[in-house]
C-alpha cells in the first residue's frame, strides 16, 4: 500500500495551484463538508462545454486541498462532463496515494462541488 | 488493568494497541454494562409496566431500578423527577418544546453561553424564532472560562431561562454553575444545566445545585447509546404538557378527542388524562435494555475502582468513587497538558492548567489540519476527534474552523499520553513540507470564503 501522505499531497497542500477567483468565470458553486467543516468555492469558465479556465478558494484538510489542486490542473481544457465522471480512485491516482473510505469525502470535495454545476 | 473490565481495549487498531482518546464523544463500555443488557434480553425480556406475567414484572423492576440508580447518582429528591430519554439531546428538546413552549413568549430572553454544544443552542434558536424571543450568549474569556461579572448583567427581568453546560465539550472547562443558578433564581429565571460531559467525571448533586433541569447522557458515562436522563423539579414537571404522546403516558383515552383536551397535566378533563410523573414524559416502549445498561454503568461508576456489580452504592461510597475518578483524571490531565505544551507549534484552547477542568483538551498544530493529524494517529491505533465538535459558534469565537480534541477517561494512562505525543511528533515530521518559504498553510488563510456563510 502506498503511503497515505505522498509528496504530491504535501506539495499541493502547501502550494496549491489555481487558487483564487478568476474574473471571467461563467459558473460557480460552493460546498461545505458538514463532517469537518471544510469549505470550497469553485469558479469555472466554460466555453462550448469545455473547461477553459478554473480556480477555487478552499479551506480544509490536506487531502481536500491537494485533491482540489491536482484535479484543477487535470481538468483544464477538458470537457466538463468528462471531469464530472472522475471517481475517488482517479483522484487517488492523481494524488499518488490510496484513499481510505474515511477520507473519500475529503478527496471528493472538489468534484462534488463541480457536480453541482 | 482495564483490558479485563473494558473488552474493547484488547482490540488492535492497524496492528497497534488501541489508545482511545475520544471519550467525550462516547466512552467505552465495561463488561458489567454489556452483561446487564445481554442478561435482560436472554432472561427477562418483556415490555414494562403492562404485563401481569413474571417477565414483565422483572423487566419493570429492572427498568425502574435503573431510574432509582440515576436518582441516587445525582441526588434528586424524588424518583419521579427522573425522566428517562433517548439521550441528552432529547432531554433538552423535551424541556424546550414543553416548558419552553409554555413559558417563553415574544420579547422574552434565553441566556446561553458561547461554549454550548449545538444541542443546547439549536432547539432554543428554533423556539426563539417561533416565539419571537431573544437569545443572548454569555461570553468566554481568553482562558475559555465563563466569568460571572460578564454573565450576570446578561440576566435581565425578561430572561426566562439560563441554559448552560456544566462542562464544555471542547474546552473541558467546569463552569461555576452554583453561582449562576443562584443569581438566575434571584432574578427570576429558571436554569437548565447540560451535564452531558459531567456525568462520568465529577460529582453531581441536583438538590445542592438547586437547578431546575439537569440533563445526562448515558453513553458518555460508560452506558450504552440511546439513553439519557432529564432531571426536573417535580413542581415544574407537573405543570409541563407531555412531550410525545401515545402509549405508556396516558391514563385514559376516548375515541373522540375532545377539543377541550388539556395541554397541561393539571387540567381536569373527562376524556383524556395523562399518566403521572415520570411516565407522562415516557411515551412508547422505552429503550429498556439501554436503560438497564445505564443502571449498570452507574453501579460501575459508583463503586470505582472496585467492580461492585449489581449493588447500589451508599451515598458515601458513591462520592468516594467519583472522587477517585476525578483524582485519576486530574493527574492525567495535568500530565497531558504538560507533555502537549512541550510540542512546538501546538496550541491548546481553553484553560492551560488542570484546575476546574476535566481531561477534554482541544488543540491545533500549525501547518497540519486536524483531520490529517487524526488520520496519522489512527494509523498508530490512537483515536481522537477532529472537527468543530458540534460547537461551531465556539470555534467562530476562537477564530478557527476546526480543532483536534483528546478526551480522557478512567482507563487512560500516562502511557496513552506518551503514545499520543509521539504520534503528534511523528505527524509533524511526516506532513511538514519545508520547501520554499515558510510552510504556513496558505490554503487556510487564502480563502476569502466567509466562514459564517450558510451556517446556523
Amino acid at each position: 500500500m502506498k503511503q497515505n501522505y505522498s509528496e504530491t499531497i504535501k506539495d499541493h497542500y502547501h502550494h496549491p495551484r489555481n487558487t483564487g477567483k478568476i474574473s471571467d468565470y461563467t459558473h460557480t458553486a460552493e460546498q461545505i463538508n458538514a463532517l469537518c467543516g471544510d469549505e470550497i468555492r469553485i469558479y469555472l469558465k466554460i466555453v462550448n462545454s469545455k473547461i477553459e479556465n478554473l480556480s477555487y478558494e478552499a479551506r480544509g484538510c490536506m487531502i481536500a486541498v491537494a485533491a482540489a489542486s491536482v484535479v484543477s490542473e487535470y481538468a483544464r481544457g477538458k470537457k466538463l462532463e468528462e471531469i464530472k465522471k472522475l471517481d475517488v480512485y482517479e483522484v487517488a491516482r492523481l494524488l499518488e496515494v490510496s484513499i481510505s473510505p474515511a477520507r473519500a469525502q475529503c478527496a471528493m470535495l472538489f468534484l462534488q462541488t463541480l457536480n453541482k454545476i | 488493568m482495564f483490558e479485563k473490565v473494558f473488552p474493547i481495549l484488547k482490540r488492535k487498531i492497524n496492528g497497534q494497541r488501541l489508545v482511545y482518546l475520544d471519550n467525550a464523544s462516547t466512552a467505552q463500555k465495561p463488561e458489567s454494562v454489556l452483561r446487564a443488557m445481554d442478561d435482560f434480553y436472554r432472561k427477562h425480556n418483556a415490555n414494562t409496566h403492562r404485563g401481569i406475567h413474571t417477565l414483565s414484572q422483572e423487566a419493570t423492576e429492572l427498568y425502574e431500578g435503573a431510574r432509582d440508580k440515576v436518582q441516587k447518582f445525582i441526588n434528586a429528591g424524588f424518583r419521579e423527577e427522573i425522566i428517562l430519554t433517548s439521550g441528552a439531546t432529547e432531554a433538552i428538546n423535551l424541556v424546550v418544546w414543553t416548558w419552553g413552549h409554555e413559558n417563553i413568549h415574544a420579547g422574552d430572553e434565553i441566556l446561553l453561553s458561547e461554549m454550548e454544544h449545538h444541542s443546547n443552542i439549536v432547539p432554543w434558536q428554533i423556539l426563539a424564532k417561533k416565539k419571537r424571543a431573544k437569545i443572548k450568549y454569555a461570553p468566554i474569556d481568553g482562558n475559555g472560562r465563563l466569568k460571572l461579572p460578564s454573565l450576570i448583567p446578561l440576566i435581565s427581568p425578561r430572561t426566562r431561562i439560563v441554559s448552560i453546560a456544566h462542562i464544555s465539550n471542547v474546552l473541558g472547562t467546569i463552569n461555576p454553575i452554583e453561582k449562576i443558578i443562584k443569581t438566575a433564581h434571584r432574578k427570576g429565571a429558571n436554569v437548565l444545566i447540560d451535564g452531558a460531559q459531567a456525568g462520568a467525571h465529577i460529582p453531581i448533586d441536583v438538590q445542592k445545585l438547586d437547578c431546575d433541569f439537569y440533563v445526562l447522557s448515558g453513553h458518555k458515562m460508560y452506558g450504552p447509546t440511546g439513553v439519557g436522563g432529564l432531571y426536573g423539579k417535580k413542581e415544574l414537571l407537573n405543570l409541563m404538557p407531555p412531550y410525545q404522546t401515545g402509549g405508556h403516558m396516558i391514563k385514559k383515552v376516548k375515541a373522540q378527542f375532545a377539543p377541550r383536551s388539556p395541554t397541561r397535566s393539571g387540567s381536569q378533563n373527562l376524556d383524556i388524562a395523562w399518566a403521572d410523573l415520570p411516565h407522562k414524559f415516557e411515551a412508547g416502549t422505552a429503550n429498556i435494555s439501554a436503560v438497564i445498561g445505564l443502571g449498570a454503568a452507574i453501579d460501575f461508576l459508583s463503586h470505582f475502582p472496585s467492580p461492585g456489580v449489581g449493588r447500589v452504592a451508599a451515598g458515601q461510597e458513591r462520592s468516594k468513587a467519583i472522587r477517585a475518578i476525578q483524582n485519576h483524571e486530574s493527574i492525567l490531565t495535568s500530565y497531558a497538558l504538560k507533555q502537549m505544551k512541550k510540542i512546538p507549534s501546538l496550541e491548546i484552547y481553553g484553560p492551560q492548567d488542570a484546575k476546574d477542568r476535566i481531561g477534554v483538551i482541544s488543540f491545533n498544530l500549525k501547518g497540519i489540519p486536524p483531520h490529517d493529524l487524526a488520520s496519522i494517529l489512527d494509523s498508530r491505533g490512537i483515536a481522537i476527534r477532529t472537527g468543530h465538535h458540534c460547537a461551531m459558534p465556539l470555534h467562530d469565537k476562537l477564530g478557527i474552523e476546526s480543532s483536534a480534541r483528546i478526551s480522557l477517561a478512567i482507563y487512560n494512562t500516562k502511557e496513552d499520553i506518551n503514545k499520543l505525543t509521539e504520534g503528534i511528533r511523528y505527524a509533524q515530521r511526516l506532513l511538514s513540507f519545508p520547501r520554499r518559504r515558510e510552510s504556513s498553510p496558505r490554503s487556510w488563510s487564502m480563502a476569502r470564503l466567509d466562514a459564517r456563510s450558510g451556517r446556523a
